[in-house]
């Protein structure tokens, strides 16, 4: 029984080759593991696709790693990922790649995958924003004299998504390499909570203290995997005060999370928002209970 | 099962139906009509090449319906169109993808006609069942009643997917035309595939696989799909595959409306209940399932004046009887809401209070029958009490919600427990042939093999083995030469439905019968000696399904169940860290396969209770079952189907009722819904 | 598009448009019946296949992807040694599998057990994960996958 979706597709035996095709098609659909697509995007009586695959670029397979940072390409996996826990030395990562679909699906599915999924926001982003990802994204420009010159430039993860949660890339260009920089804050949070069918509901955070005192913070909310939401006020609301905090103090905190974040239009969302920080500001207060907390 | 069938299980060697195709074969995929209720103008075609062919109503050799039990159903939909995704005609070719491609290009000119009116309005096209319990006087029951407890309660069930698909492949042998599907009920597949295709009975051979668990929701599904693929193979005379495609959305639905008499000390004085069952677009097997709905939700306790009203009604969804235990679990869900509801305002312990008020050996039952046996479920309730801690449990966990506001810290995390119990009972209530027919042939060959005419599906894997070690040691054979034949096409003897334990209690039984009368006969008769025996429906005076009275099952099991829920203060998750399960099943067969049994009805009761498709392994509850078997040979085994199903999801609801302080009176439970106050 | 691969150790060629699912392929073009079409949404896990040593979903694969690479279905992995263990295994703790998921089962539980040699708590959920049915218990299962993992060791030891 077939119940296909037809679409062109084209293999590049290597980057020249892809970005030139891609500059010549803009409109193909990048392929790594093809698990969204192939789920998703390619349901019958769908329009019909050209496709350009990536998956069998190898220099888009490679993971490393220098001082300051772990590196891979696009088409790495996530158990890939996985087993790199040494190189990546990021629990909250490991954390929520664990838990990112059953096995057969973690070797199909990429990073570069996980963040290129136009509209939502899945797993890895809000995750990569906490650590500083960069992200390369190469393309190819046609001067006059019909020459090719092969453009890259790297950028923060945050500008990768605009407001309105389209991606940020130019016509004919796409993501190649993820770089993620060492954290070495003692501290992360995360917590996934089903909201309805597939959607989710996360809370990623990292910290460090000093002696009591929380001198940096990064937390992201995801939203049913519709936009991310990251406060760097809030942030620094917080940043310098002492834990446990005082309960007037936590109390007043909790009164202003939605002078920085506008109210969801769930109201179990929101629910969820609330008290999953409330969660986070009490793990603060005594990082070792945390597990215990979320048991 | 001989080691060698286990190995081929395992490296994927048995095949379905649709693992079969041939050079000739054609596929063929319905077409369905999108928009409903209307009236079907006409059919658009593009033009077809010549390899494609379509056919609609007129098309059909033989009678363009089904005949179920209550109800007939179009094969293909001619005039009226009833609901979204009925089918209207069938396009074949040789290449699947072209078949879908041409069916986007098919368009159809509905006309719109009104809808069926709503379930509350008494109108007697849309209400295809009614069964009416009356005892005593409800109105003087409530002039006795200290207290009158009213509830609404309503239960809506999940579309779960189901594998194998109802995929068919149907070949013209000779005459004859053989099927390869899955199915539970072979003979109606037969006949009503020859009334389809207009040959007779004798045609139609069918090889089957069983479909997976044998829930009772299925043993309609493959019928259309079957008649279709051999009207179609008739009128091409080639190999035909009917492509399987995904359930439609139906639209599962019970809702409760219950008011109780209760006296000073707690027991019912009356019982006053409506239910009503949504059935989709035709009522087929309604009366069955309503009146086991109205004997579930009449419950198990003592009450002298009844008054229980169970209807279904039409409406444009697809139909999607009978559901799984035929009504009798998802009526006793109504009645352990409200006794939980009745003991909680009176100020009692759940479990103490069902003890009490449990019908005994002298009561009549809600039917007027009278109970020769007291059931076993006080002792059941009282061991699983002990077992689970429910009494303190129960009580600490009340303690907590009432006085949360009082508490320094907030937990994370608050505990509930609930309790159900439930009774099962293998026989069909309706005295329709087609239900309750069942027989068994048995014939010892002149070369010493013995050949078991079954006509059933087996329940469980480990059935067929116990039949044939049974058999073997009763005649003294050797169990390779033991046939079991499932279903043979020149044998004329119609069975009902392989479902509520049925075929391991009636076919069990029956296989006995013949054993021991060939073992007369044996070497007093010349061989071949052929045996038959046929179940004995049971006689209007035992039990009269128009007047609702008598004894309605002529043998019970029992089960209970105690569910414990942890409600997570942050996230307002559910998580189930414990069951424990009661059930007393008579003597147990095939105690592994029991088991299994017992969990997947476990599993398939959580996602009724969660809306989830499936229960993941991490979220799956530690599970305490245990079977309470008396240990004399003279105990007849009894069903197990639908105890787990009766008493979970009533438990789980109270248990997230405790846990949350909300007086929840419906499922599917989830988190936002908990949130915005259950409702 | 013609495409050659490695299937179940032996070179194979097949001719099919680059859009079809692999599932499809192993399915119709070389009869490997193994391996089950049910949902083709990577949900039921039933269509597992072994992709350069790796379990892959079949049905969320497009067959242009396997061009020159080493496909290992239900078929293949029952002549291995490793099968073997599964099956004595499944067969100590009486794991009675239905039809339909029985191969997938023992492939998933077999691949894993090469990651696994041990599995923990959360291995053995991550094992049962993999495929979706509800027809055995799952007590049972982790049984027979622990009994599966002690042949195993007993083998390679």
């Amino acid at each position: 029984m077939k119940e296909n979706t037809a679409f062109h597709v084209h293999i590049p035996a290597n980057m020249t080759v892809l970005l030139n095709l891609y500059n010549k098609a803009p409109g193909s659909l990048i392929m790594a593991g093809g698990t969204h697509l192939m789920n998703h995007t390619f349901q019958p009586g769908s329009d019909h696709h050209s496709i350009l695959s990536i998956s069998q670029m190898d220099e888009l397979k490679k993971i490393g790693r220098s001082d300051r940072y772990a590196e891979m390409g696009c088409c790495v996996t996530v158990n890939q990922m996985i087993d790199a826990q040494n190189l990546l030395s990021s629990p909250l990562l490991l954390e929520t790649l664990q838990h990112m679909g059953p096995h057969p699906i973690r070797n199909s599915s990429t990073i570069g995958g996980n963040l290129c999924i136009p509209e939502k926001r899945m797993d890895l982003f809000p995750v990569l924003l906490l650590l500083d990802a960069r992200l390369e994204l190469r393309h190819v420009k046609r001067k006059r004299n019909g020459r090719a010159s092969y453009k890259s430039r790297w950028i923060h993860i945050n500008s990768f998504v605009s407001s309105e949660g389209n991606l940020g890339l130019g016509e004919g260009e796409l993501l190649t390499r993820i770089r993620i920089p060492f954290y070495d804050g003692g501290f992360h949070f995360h917590r996934k909570v089903n909201i309805q069918g597939n959607d989710f509901f996360t809370i990623n955070a990292l910290a460090s203290m000093d002696k009591g005192v929380l001198s940096d913070l990064r937390v992201a909310f995801t939203n049913g995997g519709r936009f991310v939401l990251r406060s760097r006020d809030m942030e620094a609301n917080l940043m310098g005060r002492r834990f446990p905090m005082a309960p007037k103090d936590l109390e007043e905190i909790m009164k202003e999370l939605f002078k920085y974040f506008s109210v969801p239009d769930n109201h179990y969302e929101e629910y969820l928002m609330e008290s999953l920080f409330r969660q986070l500001l009490e793990s603060l207060a005594d990082p070792k209970d945390r597990e215990e907390i979320l048991l | 099962m001989s080691e060698d069938k286990f190995r081929s299980r395992l490296a994927g060697q048995v095949s379905f139906p649709e693992d079969i195709s041939s050079r000739k074969m054609v596929y063929a995929l319905q077409v369905r009509a999108e928009r409903a209720p209307g009236i079907l103008k006409e059919i658009i075609l593009p033009r077809l090449p010549s390899h494609i062919k379509f056919f609609q109503a007129e098309d059909i050799p033989g009678k363009n319906y089904l005949s179920y039990p209550d109800e007939s159903v179009p094969l293909l939909a001619d005039t009226e169109i009833l609901y979204p995704g009925q089918p209207v005609g069938v396009l074949t070719g040789p290449d699947a993808d072209e078949l879908y491609s041409i069916r986007k290009e098919i368009s159809l000119e509905i006309t719109p006609i009104p809808g069926f009116p709503p379930y509350r309005m008494r109108d007697s096209r849309a209400c295809p069942a009614e069964k009416v319990i009356q005892k005593g006087s409800t109105l003087r029951g409530m002039e006795k009643a200290e207290t009158v407890v009213e509830g609404d309660f309503s239960l809506i069930l999940p579309e779960m997917p189901v594998y194998p698909r109802q995929a068919v492949y149907c070949t013209k042998e000779g005459g004859t035309y053989v099927l390869h599907l899955h199915s539970q009920w072979p003979s109606l597949i037969r006949k009503l595939c020859a009334q389809a295709a207009g040959i007779s009975r004798k045609q139609v051979e069918i090889h089957f696989n069983p479909a997976g668990r044998t829930w009772d929701s299925h043993v309609g599904q493959s019928v259309p799909a079957a008649a279709l693929t051999v009207c179609i193979t008739s009128i091409l005379r080639q190999p035909v595959k009917l492509i399987a495609e995904r359930d439609l959305p139906c639209r599962k639905e019970i809702f409760y409306h219950y008011r109780a008499g209760v006296d000073q000390s707690g027991r019912l004085t009356a019982l006053e209940a409506q239910v009503y069952l949504n059935a989709g677009a035709y009522g087929c097997f309604s009366s069955e399932v309503v009146t086991r709905l109205a004997l579930g939700t009449a419950g198990l306790y003592q009450c002298r004046h009844l008054d229980i009203r169970a209807k279904s009604f039409r409406s444009n969804y697809p139909p999607w009887l009978p559901l799984s235990t035929w009504g009798l679990a998802q009526g006793e869900f109504g009645a352990e809401m409200l006794v939980n509801h009745i003991a909680l305002e009176t100020g009692q312990d759940p479990a103490d209070w069902r003890s009490r008020n449990l019908t005994a050996k002298g009561n009549l039952n809600a039917t007027s029958g009278k109970i020769r046996q007291t059931p076993p479920l006080s002792d059941m309730i009282t061991e699983l009490s002990e077992a689970s801690d429910y009494t303190r449990k129960h009580a600490v966990s009340r303690q907590i919600r009432t006085n949360r506001n009082a508490l320094s810290i907030t937990p994370s995390s608050y505990a509930g427990i609930g309790m159900a119990v439930s009774r099962q009972g293998y026989d069909f209530l309706s005295r329709d042939k087609l239900l309750t027919a069942a027989s068994v042939s048995v014939t010892l060959q002149k070369e010493g093999t013995l050949d078991v005419l079954l006509g059933t599906v087996p329940a469980t894997p480990g059935i067929m083995a116990i039949w044939r070690k049974n058999i073997s040691a009763s005649l003294s054979i050797e169990e390779e030469k033991v046939n079991l034949i499932l279903d043979r096409p020149d044998e004329q003897s119609f069975n009902g439905p392989s479902c509520l334990s049925r075929n391991i209690l009636v076919f069990t039984k029956l296989i006995d019968q013949c054993c021991s009368i060939i073992q007369k006969k044996r070497f007093r008769e010349a061989l071949p000696i052929t045996e038959t025996r046929t179940f004995r429906r049971r006689t209007a005076n035992e039990w009269n399904e128009e007047e609702m009275k008598g004894t309605p099952f002529s043998q019970s099991s029992w089960g209970c169940a105690v569910v414990e829920v942890s409600l997570f203060t942050a996230t307002r998750e559910i998580v189930i860290p414990q069951i424990w399960l009661t059930i007393n099943c008579g003597t147990l067969l095939d105690p592994p396969g029991a088991r299994s049994f017992v969990e997947s009805e476990v599993r398939m009761a959580l996602t009724h209770c969660l809306d989830k498709q499936a229960i993941k392994p991490s979220l799956f509850p530690k599970l305490h079952i245990r079977f309470e078997e008396d240990g004399k040979k003279s105990t007849q085994p009894s069903g197990l189907e639908g105890l787990a199903l009766g008493t979970i999801p009533a438990a789980f609801t109270q248990a997230v009722s405790q846990a949350s302080g909300i007086t929840l009176t419906g499922l599917p439970i989830n988190s936002a819904r908990l949130l915005s106050g259950g409702n | 598009m013609l495409i050659e691969f490695t299937l179940n150790s032996e070179n194979v060629s097949v001719d099919v448009p680059a859009y079809f699912r692999l599932s499809d392929v192993l399915r119709d073009e070389f009869g490997l019946h193994g391996l089950r079409n049910a949902c083709r949404k990577g949900y039921c896990g039933l269509c597992s296949v072994v992709l350069d040593g790796k379990l892959v979903y079949s049905c969320l694969i497009p067959v242009f992807q396997i061009r020159g690479r080493e496909i290992m279905t239900i078929e293949g992995y029952s002549k291995t040694d490793d099968f073997e263990d599964v099956y004595k295994g499944f067969k100590k703790e009486g794991v009675h599998l239905c039809d339909y998921c029985a191969p997938t089962r023992t492939l998933t539980t077999g691949i894993l057990l090469d990651r696994y040699a041990r599995p923990d708590e959360h291995q053995l959920m991550e094992i049962l994960t993999t495929v979706t049915c509800s027809c055995t218990p799952y007590e049972t299962l982790k049984k027979g996958i622990l009994s599966a993992a002690r042949f195993r060791q007993r083998r390679l030891q």
